[in-house]
């Protein structure tokens, strides 16, 4: 991938967030998408893999502008998309189309497949019949033709031969330059060119909607059923042509083939980079099958908490990925599918809320290769075990609680304490904690045991927590056009596969 | 079956046998053989995997183990026989308890008006006769053995307060609550992330170390398949096609469709190629088989498969296929493999 051409797309610090500003007082808002820059470059690629929740939905979306970026900006064309409205915005829209995991729920039932894919079309009021004048500087009339724009391509290009006007069409136009009449009259030096289209528009968009199926793989029957008709393949190509109708560059393709069998998926995939040859487009391909995004995408980004934590040339990220959550994540892909030669590494608990991210690395509470403070020397049991008992207490503190909770306290109930020593025994019972670890232990069930479950876990993160906890890593290079945002690819640690792979044994 | 048994050489008697099961939906146009003539075994301490994409039959095939199927499906004929019970002639109930079955949306498994705790403990009250403190000790118990943090505390939230990956790891604990000897789990990663889904095959392997349970695996995965079974069964269209042990599956498939199967699967052909594809639909199988059913979408179909059902052959040690390729009394135009 060459970066030297300008991206068709460039994203630059990205946020999304949701639920943001309530009148009184409002939850923190949901870290969707936290700070994401990468560029697309013209006929590539761009698999985006993760677990769910992760924002990559929401990244795809306010790239095309779906949802409303919080911070930071999309640039296409040298324009930055998150800012625009009305007509603009609509321009833009004619740029970029959506495919959707789930064609039960993006195909409206009570249309019939011509009507859907003739949707964009009419809402676009499809084609535009732009008319551009070769040979003179030429007045342009005529019912429903406009003068070419100056970033358009145009759909009639007339030749001025004189009195002569010779007709050319767009091959692209199910229109042929028998159905187009043009006529020059000159008055005051200035010509003017007239133009009829003898075609109805919506003649037009009924013969591109015929195309459009035919493009996917889908025959001229099939425009007259409805969706419930067509098996769930098929229903996929219906929203790929859906999508393509207004002759888009730029695909946002949301786990495309994730709802359909391999033997359908692998069809799916082959229609996909077929149009994307021919078409020359270009694909935000979004995914958590990460062997679909190894066979489809030239470059990969790893998403996690909102977060792209590992950027780079797919086959070298699968190869030789470099951060925790990509080999966790390579390594936890099932039989012989997974590139990871060493053993599947198995994460703990599931990805905190993003509305509480962690304040360092968003990975930190799940890290297999955390870094560890120097201040103590534990086996990385009792470490894993000590990051659960915080993982314990931060849950706690989000969750409601009963409602007889604030009650029960009221009258000095013991309202944590009961369960709480359990789960304290249960986690650290087989461990041996030097005497001073053992009194901040203590001290954090102190605290939770007076309601402050959160004080709780801060506790713990003091004592126990290291850099990973306090500092956002940098993306780090790890080789041409390859980022990977983790503080241990920093001079003086060891490596992440290595330290894995040595806690991996320990535990 | 042309003396090879349908789950391969063992010692013991198997604790399930399902033997030329058949189960049909009569509707208002069509009856439809969902399960047409199945047969496999499972072992104590064994995990099989019945391998099919949507409309296999496959769901259909493990509920009918557990006489979950719903009118207007019915089994029609065959046997499945759990320690030498034959279920079909009702005697689901004497076995209630001995079979459990995780789904695959552990949501829809959770009744969402009642805390975790109270639907374990139910499960509890009704297998194993326990009540009060007792039995939320036990149910506590459970959730820490499927690996559930905290479990004092789960256990008095409601289903919607956990994760897609702890509900699943609830409904698994609610399913070893009558301490069952097999465990029908249909589908039960496909709704999870990859790596929750590690986490669960992780937990299932382990608690079959521990109790020796058997575990019949349904899934159209063929990567998890591989992780979590000793042996598979393929499933198309309402009928087995291939039965080996899982380790020499994948090394040589010798059903067609399983090779064609295994070939389309991305991630395992060069990321330039184009990916291999199997042409036409899973048929929906509307009466009796009277040729092999995939013949129609096979690459190396002859005059043969279009009028023959093929029966199940030896292909192998413990393996068998069932296609006409691999039939000695048919030609099948040369080089089978």
């Amino acid at each position: 991938m060459t970066t030297a051409e300008t991206p068709v797309i460039s994203v630059e610090k990205l946020k999304t967030y949701y639920d943001e500003g309530g009148y009184v007082r409002s939850p923190p808002p949901v870290k969707a998408v936290d700070g994401v820059s990468f560029d697309i470059h013209k006929g590539e690629t761009m698999g985006l893999v993760g677990e769910s929740g992760c924002g990559k939905t929401t990244l795809g979306r306010t790239i095309l502008g779906l949802n409303r970026a919080t911070d930071g900006t999309v640039t296409a064309a040298g324009t930055d998309v998150t800012e625009l409205s009305g007509h603009e915005r609509r321009r833009w829209q004619r740029r970029v189309g959506m495919v959707f995991q789930d064609p039960d729920e993006s195909l409206n039932d009570r249309m019939t497949v011509g009507e859907i894919v003739q949707e964009p079309l009419q809402s676009h009021d499809w084609p535009f019949l732009r008319v551009g004048v070769e040979g003179a500087d030429a007045e342009i009339a005529g019912n429903d033709v406009v003068p070419v724009g100056p970033d358009d391509a145009a759909d009639i290009t007339v030749r001025l031969h004189g009195d002569e006007a010779e007709v050319t069409v767009r091959e692209a136009l199910p229109l042929s330059g028998e159905d187009v009449n043009a006529g020059v009259e000159r008055s005051d030096g200035r010509p003017t060119v007239s133009v009829a289209v003898t075609k109805a528009k919506s003649e037009i968009r009924r013969e591109r909607a015929f195309g459009l199926l035919d493009q996917v793989g889908l025959s001229e029957d099939h425009f007259y059923r409805y969706p419930h008709q067509f098996s769930g393949g098929q229903r996929q190509r219906v929203g790929i042509a859906r999508a393509l109708a207004l002759e888009p560059d730029f695909l946002v393709l949301d786990e495309p083939v994730s709802a359909l069998d391999v033997s359908v998926q692998a069809r799916i995939i082959n229609l996909l980079e077929d149009l994307q040859h021919e078409l020359g487009l270009t694909y935000l391909f979004i995914a958590h099958d990460l062997s679909v995004v190894r066979h489809i995408a030239d470059r990969v980004a790893v998403m996690y908490l909102g977060n792209v934590v590992e950027l780079g040339p797919t086959e070298d990220v699968y190869e030789n990925p470099a951060h925790p959550y990509t080999v966790s994540l390579l390594s936890a892909i099932p039989g012989s599918g997974s590139p990871w030669e060493g053993g599947r590494v198995t994460l703990r608990g599931t990805p905190p809320s993003p509305r509480d991210p962690p304040a360092g690395c968003p990975f930190a509470t799940r890290c297999p290769a955390k870094i560890r403070p120097d201040d103590w020397m534990l086996p990385e049991r009792t470490w894993r075990a000590l990051d659960e008992l915080r993982v314990v207490f931060r849950t706690r503190a989000r969750a409601e609680g009963s409602a007889a909770d604030p009650v029960k306290r009221l009258v000095g109930l013991d309202v944590a304490g009961e369960d709480l020593e359990e789960t304290v025994a249960d986690l650290l019972a087989e461990h041996d904690l030097p005497a001073e670890a053992e009194s901040v232990v203590e001290a954090a069930i102190e605290r939770a045991r007076a309601g402050d479950d959160a004080g709780a876990a801060e506790r713990l993160r003091e004592a126990f927590g290291s850099r990973c906890d306090e500092e956002h890593p940098d993306g780090h290079d790890r080789g041409e056009d390859w980022t990977s945002e983790c503080l241990r690819h920093e001079p003086g640690y060891e490596g992440v596969a290595e330290t894995i792979a040595a806690r991996e044994e320990d535990t | 079956m042309n003396g090879v048994a349908p789950g391969g050489t063992h010692e013991h008697n198997p604790l399930l046998s399902v033997r030329d099961l058949e189960v049909v939906f009569h509707t208002e146009h069509e009856e439809i053989h969902a399960v047409d003539g199945v047969s496999f075994d499972i072992h104590e301490g064994e995990t099989v995997g019945l391998v099919g994409e949507s409309g296999s039959g496959k769901s259909v095939a493990a509920r009918s183990i557990l006489g979950l199927v719903d009118s207007p499906g019915h089994i029609e004929g065959g046997s499945i026989e759990f320690r030498g019970d034959d279920l079909t002639e009702d005697n689901w109930d004497a076995h209630r308890g001995d079979i459990a079955i995780v789904f695959q949306d552990p949501s829809s498994s959770l009744n969402p008006v009642y805390t975790v705790g109270n639907q374990i403990t139910e499960a509890l009250r009704i297998h194993q006769g326990l009540r009060g403190t007792e039995a939320t000790e036990e149910a506590v118990s459970l959730l820490e053995d499927v690996g559930i943090p905290d479990a004092p505390r789960r256990v008095e939230e409601y289903p919607h307060q956990l994760s897609g990956g702890m509900q699943q790891r609830a409904v698994i604990a609610m399913a070893l609550a009558c301490d069952p000897d097999l465990l029908v789990c249909d589908e039960p990663t496909t709704a999870l992330d990859v790596t929750i889904q590690a986490q669960i095959l992780d937990l299932l392997a382990d608690l079959q170390r521990a109790s020796d349970l058997a575990i019949l695996f349904i899934t159209h995965d063929m990567g998890v398949i591989e992780d979590a079974t000793d042996r598979v069964n393929v499933i198309y269209a309402g009928e087995i096609v291939e039965r080996a042990p899982t380790g020499p599956l994948f090394e040589r498939p010798e059903h067609p469709y399983t090779r064609a199967l295994l070939k389309s699967i991305p991630g395992r052909t060069e990321p330039d190629e184009r990916l291999p594809t199997i042409e036409g639909e899973v048929p929906t199988p509307t009466g009796p088989a009277e040729d092999c059913r995939f013949a129609p979408r096979c690459p190396k179909a002859f005059a043969d498969c279009e009028r023959t059902v093929p029966e199940h052959v030896s292909v192998g040690e413990d393996r068998t296929a069932a296609c006409l390729l691999h039939d000695p009394a048919y030609d099948g135009g040369g080089d089978s493999a």
